[in-house]
């Protein structure tokens, strides 16, 4: 089986999910939160995760790196990391994986944070612990590692409780700490969330920085297509729990193809537009009782018969360009009539 | 990194307060016990009967078991304030030297409770499922006993004395603790930090013990400080009843049952200034862990 983007960007993937399929057993059933999830992750890359709330974004990231939330189980697939299956690990190999290969950040930052110990010692502790640093050591590393995320005066900084932090502040000791063991992918889950929109700028320079210093490979998991845009290598496109559209990011801004993208850029609010925003018909799809065939179809306005019958799998139309679509031709025809 | 000297401080390095020094901590800390009346009432009376266990020596006028046949069973005088019990040893001194024996059994009672009981507490809401049914219906066994009938079985086991008291008191209260921490870590372990911990690679026993036990400890010490009144009330209890120290000793609950025998006699000053002291002790901790929850608990503020 062929995955998007493996033979378009690097031969050898950091991450490669094949297939996905995280369910969360409920009273009324089963609720198939990813349903066949693909995605690839290459090394120095920043994968933008983008779609609505309930679309699965954070439950891949949680899958990922095995902090699923109970009842939460994956029930197929494989998350390939560096040749190893993750589904198959044992809690003893996400102990020894978790922060040294993969780690993550989180939305609100200054609850991420143990309240009661200075933000110093909890670095300090992360890197005795974690990587066998003496304590003079793990102090002048946690004093350069907050220089690293620019943090000002991190001597002084070392001694501050996280409510004496501000969230962008606080966001980068997360991401202090999260590379603090050298992780090679990191998942940032909307990191900038709560942040004023300066904060947010700085969090996401910061974000690709240390991309570009550490070589991690990261996957943005975000609603916001304009956050997307600003940082990301590739775009991937969310909906009901599988990829619906993937390509690098001026292609996906350029030339958008699956009916629900196209949606979703429609109704991004412009600036000097006096008309009202277009909203896609119809809310998400019960993830218990699934639509038969394509997830979106009873929202979309291109379907066809064959939409409800049959799941469309992910083809390529350019290099490294997806779509999950049955329609794509008609769907291509419309837009360029359009424009 | 250094700054040029030249250079004015970053603005930012002054808009938060960094760690205030201890002697601030302090202030701040006696400052809001002084308003709290209750608090700090609590907090007199406690540190007085410290003082006074401590002190014993010096404030007894009277070796506490000296027999003085001259003097059985005096009511009290200028030259015994508390009078005299059957073998004429003064009732003041025996008070005295009895906080040393009750606050000793009420500290190591409270302290083996609240340890094994958090232990416990915590362990059963972080595993959850089967394992936090199953510890927490043996608590509710050991809590459905008749906590005299349980002192009894333990007396019956390894026989009377200051052992027996200790492990009754602590073994009755285990499941309080337990219950307590358990109410409080069970949200704490859904909380951000604890899962931001485990995805830096903390294994579960420093999540556990490094993160979340730490944040739940608060309403673990409020409750501790009113157990001490309890374990205090009980200790004497159980030594009234004869299933603790002999009742020759300097122990209060020993005193009242010393008082209790002569009864008859009229002796009422042989068991009511043990009485008094209790009475006194386990006020003086329910009103220091009344005021440290109004103090500490932040929705009260």
């Amino acid at each position: 089986m062929t995955t998007p983007s493996m033979t378009a960007n690097a031969k050898q993937p950091l991450l490669e999910i094949r297939g996905l399929q995280t369910h969360f057993p409920t009273r009324r059933g089963v609720a198939k939160v990813l349903d066949g999830l693909d995605l690839t992750v290459g090394k120095g890359e920043i994968v933008g995760l983008v779609g609505e709330s309930g679309s699965g974004k954070s439950v891949t990231g949680y899958s990922v790196i095995g902090l699923l939330k109970r009842p939460g189980q994956i029930a197929g697939g494989q998350i390939i990391y560096d040749g190893k299956d993750l589904t198959k690990l044992k809690p003893k190999g996400w102990e020894d994986l978790r922060g040294k290969e993969i780690a993550m950040i989180f939305q609100n930052p200054r609850s991420c944070l143990n309240p009661l110990l200075p933000v110093g010692e909890q670095l300090t502790q992360v890197l005795r612990y974690r990587r066998g640093m003496t304590k003079s050591e793990a102090k002048a590393e946690a004093i350069r590692l907050l220089g690293t995320v620019h943090i000002p005066e991190p001597e002084r900084r070392m001694e501050s409780y996280p409510h004496q932090l501000s969230g962008g502040m606080a966001q980068r000791v997360m991401i202090a700490m999260a590379i603090s063991c050298k992780p090679r992918l990191l998942i940032a889950d909307e990191p900038t969330t709560g942040l004023d929109v300066t904060t947010e700028h700085q969090i996401l320079e910061l974000l690709r920085e240390m991309r570009d210093v550490t070589g991690a490979g990261v996957i943005l998991i975000t609603h916001d297509l304009n956050m997307a845009a600003e940082v990301c290598d590739r775009i991937a496109v969310m909906y009901a729990g599988s990829i619906v559209e993937e390509a690098p990011v001026l292609e996906f801004f350029s030339q958008p193809r699956h009916p629900y993208t196209l949606g979703l850029l429609a109704s991004r609010p412009r600036l000097g537009v006096d008309e009202d925003i277009p909203v896609i018909p119809g809310n998400v799809p019960d993830l218990i009782d699934r639509p038969t065939g394509c997830a979106f179809h009873p929202r979309c306005r291109w379907a066809t018969a064959a939409c409800s019958a049959q799941v469309p799998a992910l083809v390529e139309l350019a290099a490294g360009h997806w779509v999950a679509c049955h329609n794509t031709e008609a769907v291509a025809r419309d837009v360029l009539a359009a424009n | 990194m250094a700054h040029a000297p030249n250079l004015p401080v970053p603005a930012t390095a002054q808009t938060y307060s960094l760690r205030p020094p201890f002697g601030e901590r302090m202030r701040h800390g006696w400052a809001s016990l002084r308003s709290n009346p209750t608090a700090l009432i609590g907090a007199i009376i406690v540190i007085s009967l410290l003082l006074i266990a401590i002190f014993a020596p010096l404030i007894a006028p009277y070796d506490p078991y000296e027999l003085n046949m001259e003097a059985i069973a005096q009511p009290p005088s200028g030259a015994h304030l508390f009078g005299t019990d059957q073998f004429g040893r003064d009732v003041f001194s025996l008070v005295v030297f009895g906080s040393r024996l009750d606050l000793l059994i009420a500290i190591s009672a409270v302290i083996v409770s609240l340890v094994i009981g958090t232990l416990i507490g915590a362990i059963a809401a972080y595993l959850g499922g089967w394992w936090d049914e199953g510890i927490m219906r043996v608590m509710d066994i050991l809590q459905a006993f008749p906590r005299f009938i349980f002192a009894m079985g333990i007396a019956f086991a390894i026989g009377p004395g200051l052992a027996t008291v200790v492990i009754a008191t602590s073994v009755l209260n285990i499941p309080g603790y337990a219950r307590l921490m358990r109410s409080v870590m069970l949200p704490a372990k859904k909380s951000q930090y604890a899962m931001a911990a485990q995805s830096i690679g903390s294994s579960h026993a420093n999540v556990l013990f490094g993160h979340l036990v730490p944040n739940c400890l608060v309403p673990i010490f409020v409750q501790s400080t009113l157990q001490f009144g309890w374990a205090i009330l009980e200790a004497a209890g159980l030594s009234f009843i004869g299933l603790g120290v002999e009742t020759s000793a300097a122990e209060w609950g020993a005193l009242i049952q010393l008082g209790f025998q002569d009864f008859n006699a009229g002796h009422w000053w042989i068991y009511t200034f043990p009485g008094l002291a209790i009475a006194v002790a386990v006020l003086g901790f329910n009103l220091l862990g009344d005021g440290l929850q109004d103090i500490l608990d932040p929705r009260r503020q």
